[in-house]
This record gives C-alpha cells, sequence and structure tokens, in this order.
C-alpha cells in the first residue's frame, strides 16, 4: 500500500502557507509571513511547490485546510480552494483548528499552550491545551476554541489551572506586557517565528483527524468562524431589546 | 464529422446568487442551477456580503457536483471552466474565484475569467438570439444601471452608467421605504399594475448634454419620499399603487428614452436588455412600443425571467468567445469588485 500524502494549507492569519506531508516526513512547505492577498498568492504558492517537488497534483491523497479561527475572509480562500482541490481530485478533505495547528509548534511534554490571535472588538480568538507527557505526546484540549476577553481569559488560567503556561500566535505581540502583569512568573513566550501559522502543523494535525476518517468528504469541510455575522448578532440584539 | 461542442462550467458568486451552469458552445444550456439566498437576506431588507459569503461557500461545491450531474457529463469531459471575477462584493466573488481556480488546477483544465457586467449580455445568446451589430445594451440590476455599445462580438464600451443609485437599488429603496418587502422589483412592477402612472408627476433626471447616456435615480428617490412625507403629515391618505406606478413609470422612462436615443445616435442594429430590472414587464412593454414607433428596423432582444437575474451559464457563455481567443487567466486571477467595462 502506498502512503498517504498530505496537502497542508493555511490562510487564516497574515501567513500564506502550504506543505506536503508523507507519514511523519514533512516533503515540502513553502510560507509567506507577508502582507499579500492569499487569493493571489496560494495558488501559485502551490503550484511552485508541487513542481518543486517533483510531484503531480493527482499523487495527492488527502487535503488538510486551516478552517479557523481567523480572519473570515482569509480563512474561506484557505478552505474553497481546499474544497474545490480536493473536489477536483476526488480525494479526502479535512477541517483543522488553526488553534490546535498552532499549538503543535510547542514541544515541551506536560506544558500548558495557549493560542492566541487578535479577534478585535478587544478579543482574542483562544484555546488551551495540554501535550501529554508520554509518546506520542499528544495535544489534549482543555478548553474549547472561543473567542473571549483576554481579561476573561487570564482569570480562568489563574483560577483554574496551575503551572507555567506557553503562549503562541499572532496575537501575541499586542499583549505580552499585559500577560506579564495577570500571570507573573507563569507564562512563556513562543519565539516569535515559531508563533506563525504553517501548514506542516495543520498536515500533522489532518493526518490524525484522517486516520480517525480516513473518508471524510471536502464537503465536511467547512469553516469555524466561532462568530456569528455581525448583521445578524445585531439583529438578535435588536429583537432581543424589543421582547423586554 | 461533426466537432465535437466546446463544454465550459460557468460558475458565478458575485452577489446573493450561487450559480453553476453547463454551456455547450457559448449557447445551448445543459445545466443551469442557482441557489438564491434571496430570502436568507430578506430580513436585512439588503444584501449582507457576510452572509452572502458564508452561504456561497458551503452552497457551491455540490451545486457544481449537481450542474455537472443534470448535464450528463464530468469534469473531465469539459474543455474549460469560467468564473465571474467582478464587479461584485469582495467577500463573495472571493469564493467563486477560489473555487474555480483550485478546480482548473485539479482537473488541468484552463480558466476563463468574465466580467460578470459584460455576461449579462451574453444571457440573450442563450435564447438562440442572433445579434446584429453594432447594438446597444441597457443593463440594469441591483448594482448596476448601464449603456454599452457593443460594435461586433466581444467589443464592448461603456456609453455611460449611473451616477448614483443602480435602477434595482432604486426598486429597493422605495419599496423598504413603503415597506412593501424585499426583492423590491417584482413587488412594485405588480402593484404598479393597479395604479395610474400617471398620477403624480415625480422628476426624470434627464442630465444634459454631458449626461447624454448617464443615469441619476436618487433625485427621483428623495421625490417619491418627501412626496410621501407630506402626505403623511398632512393626513391625506396614499393611493399606494398610483404613487409606485408613478415612481416606477419616471424611472422606466428614462430608462427608455435614453436606450432608444442611444441606438438612434449610433446607428444600432439591435438593443438588448440584461439584468433584473430587465426582467420588469413596463419596462419590456415601454422599450418595445418605443422602438417600433421611433426605430421600426432596431431589433429588441431580452433574456427570459430566468436569464435576467444573476446565473453562471451566462457567465459560460461570455467565456466561449475568450476560450476560442486562448484568453486564459492565471493562477493569481484575484477577484476585481470595481471591475469596469472593456477589461476581460
Ligand atoms: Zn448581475
Amino acid at each position: 500500500m502506498r502512503t498517504l500524502l498530505i496537502l497542508g494549507i493555511d490562510t487564516t492569519t497574515l501567513s500564506c502557507s502550504v506543505a506536503l506531508l508523507r507519514e511523519d516526513t514533512l516533503l515540502a512547505e513553502m510560507t509567506l509571513n507577508i502582507k499579500k492577498t492569499h487569493s493571489e498568492r496560494l495558488m501559485p504558492l502551490l503550484d511552485r511547490m508541487l513542481t518543486e517537488s517533483g510531484i503531480e497534483r493527482e499523487e495527492l491523497g488527502a487535503i488538510a485546510a486551516s478552517a479557523g479561527p481567523g480572519s473570515f475572509t482569509g480563512l474561506r480562500i484557505g478552505v474553497s480552494t481546499a474544497r474545490a482541490l480536493a473536489q477536483g481530485l476526488g480525494i479526502p478533505g479535512v477541517p483543522v483548528c488553526t488553534l490546535g495547528a498552532m499549538a503543535e509548534a510547542v514541544p515541551a511534554p506536560g506544558a500548558l499552550i495557549c493560542p492566541l490571535l487578535d479577534a478585535r472588538r478587544s478579543e482574542v480568538y483562544t484555546a488551551l491545551f495540554r501535550r501529554g507527557n508520554n509518546e506520542p505526546y499528544a495535544l489534549e484540549t482543555l478548553l474549547e476554541p472561543a473567542a473571549i476577553a483576554l481579561e476573561d481569559l487570564f482569570a480562568t488560567l489563574r483560577e483554574q489551572y496551575t503551572g507555567p503556561v506557553t503562549f503562541t500566535g499572532e496575537g501575541l505581540q499586542s499583549c505580552t506586557a499585559q500577560i506579564e502583569t495577570a500571570l507573573p512568573g507563569r507564562a512563556m513566550a513562543a519565539s516569535a517565528p515559531f508563533r506563525v501559522c504553517r501548514a506542516a502543523l495543520v498536515a500533522l494535525r489532518g493526518k490524525s483527524l484522517l486516520r480517525e476518517k480516513p473518508g471524510a468528504s471536502y464537503l465536511e469541510l467547512l469553516p469555524s468562524y466561532l462568530r456569528r455575522p455581525e448583521a445578524e448578532r445585531l439583529a438578535a440584539e435588536r429583537q432581543g431589546g424589543s421582547k423586554q | 464529422m461533426k466537432e465535437a461542442p466546446v463544454l465550459i462550467l460557468g460558475i458565478e458568486t458575485s452577489c446573493d446568487e450561487t450559480a453553476a451552469a453547463v454551456v455547450a458552445d457559448g449557447r445551448r444550456i445543459l445545466s443551469n442551477l442557482v441557489s438564491s439566498q434571496v430570502e436568507l437576506h430578506a430580513r436585512y431588507g439588503g444584501v449582507v456580503p457576510e452572509i452572502a459569503s458564508r452561504q456561497h461557500l458551503s452552497l457551491l461545491n455540490p451545486l457544481i457536483d449537481d450542474a455537472l450531474k443534470e448535464a450528463g457529463v464530468q469534469l473531465k469531459d469539459l474543455q474549460a471552466i469560467a468564473v465571474s471575477h467582478g464587479p461584485g462584493l469582495v467577500g463573495a466573488l472571493l469564493i467563486g474565484v477560489a473555487t474555480a481556480k483550485a478546480l482548473a488546477y485539479a482537473a488541468r483544465l484552463p480558466l476563463v475569467s468574465v466580467n460578470h457586467l459584460e455576461a449579462h449580455l451574453y444571457a440573450n445568446q442563450l435564447e438562440g438570439a442572433v445579434i446584429y451589430y453594432p447594438a446597444v445594451n441597457l443593463i440594469v440590476s441591483g448594482g448596476h444601471s448601464e449603456l454599452l455599445l457593443i460594435e461586433e462580438s466581444g467589443a464592448i464600451k461603456s456609453l455611460g452608467r449611473t451616477r448614483d443609485d443602480a435602477a434595482g437599488e432604486a426598486f429597493d429603496k422605495i419599496a423598504r421605504v413603503l415597506e412593501l418587502g424585499y426583492p423590491g422589483g417584482p413587488l412594485i412592477d405588480k402593484m404598479a399594475r393597479e395604479g395610474n402612472p400617471a398620477a403624480i408627476d415625480f422628476p426624470r433626471a434627464w442630465l444634459g448634454n454631458d449626461g447624454l447616456y448617464d443615469f441619476s435615480f436618487s433625485g427621483l428617490k428623495t421625490a417619491v419620499i418627501n412626496h410621501l412625507y407630506h402626505a403623511r403629515r398632512r393626513g391625506e391618505q396614499i393611493n399606494l399603487p398610483d404613487l409606485v406606478a408613478s415612481f416606477q413609470e419616471a424611472l422606466i422612462e428614462v430608462l427608455v428614452e435614453k436606450t432608444v436615443a442611444a441606438a438612434g445616435d449610433l446607428e444600432a442594429q439591435t438593443v438588448l436588455m440584461s439584468g433584473g430590472v430587465a426582467a420588469n414587464s413596463h419596462l419590456r412593454r415601454r422599450m418595445q412600443e418605443r422602438l417600433r414607433a421611433t426605430l421600426p428596423s432596431v431589433v429588441l432582444h431580452y433574456p427570459d425571467l430566468k436569464l435576467c437575474t444573476d446565473n453562471a451559464a451566462m457567465i459560460a457563455a461570455a467565456a466561449y468567445p475568450l476560450y476560442q481567443k486562448k484568453r486564459f487567466a492565471s493562477l493569481d486571477l484575484n477577484a476585481e469588485p470595481g471591475l469596469g467595462i472593456g477589461r476581460p
């Protein structure tokens, strides 16, 4: 039996990233972490990576796409692309949680890992993971992904968890000082290059999802926005208000 | 032996209709599916871009599968994939563009990018109409009111456009003010049949010599709102059908007169109407009457109601001449929300 070749895609944040993973081997990864439209960059980057790797698109066995949370437009470009590639190639596709993929970059056994992405409106997209102490050092989800205020995250970390927390993600940059003050002596930060969303990590998490659901249809590869559209939220608020 | 037909898959996501279609040789519709989100947006009184984008993403791939199935073809039987990359809502366009690029790449098919606005006029060809050039095309939809000159197939020039609201927008806004519902066009069309179009003399914006083929509907809109406000303040009973018929008459008279003038000035042989507002029964009748009276040799075409509104068959039809000229799009194709006329 041939080994599964997985294409990873991540366009949920500033970075535009594609990767090829075969079993545990990262064959290729191309990441641009510059302010450029994902829509223009993603497909040429993918084409370039396949060409450079000497791999034909028909050899791809599955696709894993970072499905959010993140920029709505950004994640939609990655997810639409992944869905259509899987549809056109007739292969499975799985959605991967952006925050879970980011947590994969932190290797320390037993560590609490907290990825942060700016969610605007004074909130962050975040979740909490703990890496196992033993082989295979798998990630356990302690707090499900959500959009919450930093202060609420700090309160939870103070009240319900002990020990050091490793923060990572694009959202870290703007709140390093706040974290220091809120969790004195407990906060560690992933070094900047490791905070970037990377398709290799998306493919890695995709691999374990595909082991559980080998034939996962791309039709279920859908975004996790974690937030309703603004218009829907406002309409619900108005309705709630008028009932009182 | 007959040559095999050129099969093109069209994809359309520029506003609130998710659409996929398979068209042979730019003329023959093998399938034409539209998944409308109108009801979803109705409660907001207009299209909500974020909601439209989310809907397109989940609806588009299965719709493409269905369009292929209905046409009795598979991806590998196609010659090209076409997508409208503008104008429209950027987030909505991006879904179609990303999907078309990835699908074309996966299936190793050429990609053709199509101007949504120009594609509207190709709806006429899908009905089997033969177009004699030069032709004048009036595009009237929720997003656009524009007069085009087509000197020959594929050679399109803009003659004029709206300076403020599009005709469809004006219909929607007036329908909203009168609390008739959304979308406003069909509702006003229906109600106007019960009213007297000469009851109220609303202003017509002719715009003089430097705006010969341009439109402006914001003044008309304000006039209708003011009329309503004053009538209500004076405690007068408002005859809604009369009001609606007079508004529609004022709007349509400008559309018709300017189109007929352009057809006469530029010696057009054909007048085409396209876009959602081209479904308006009053506009169709008035345009036919005026052409018959003043330019009897000019042929008028307007598509079937189903092809007036946004659809993907028109995208595939518009892609056909580009496919023949091998004008293919590359993998860095982006959405162009403000795309104008004359750029493919
Ligand atoms: Zn349109």
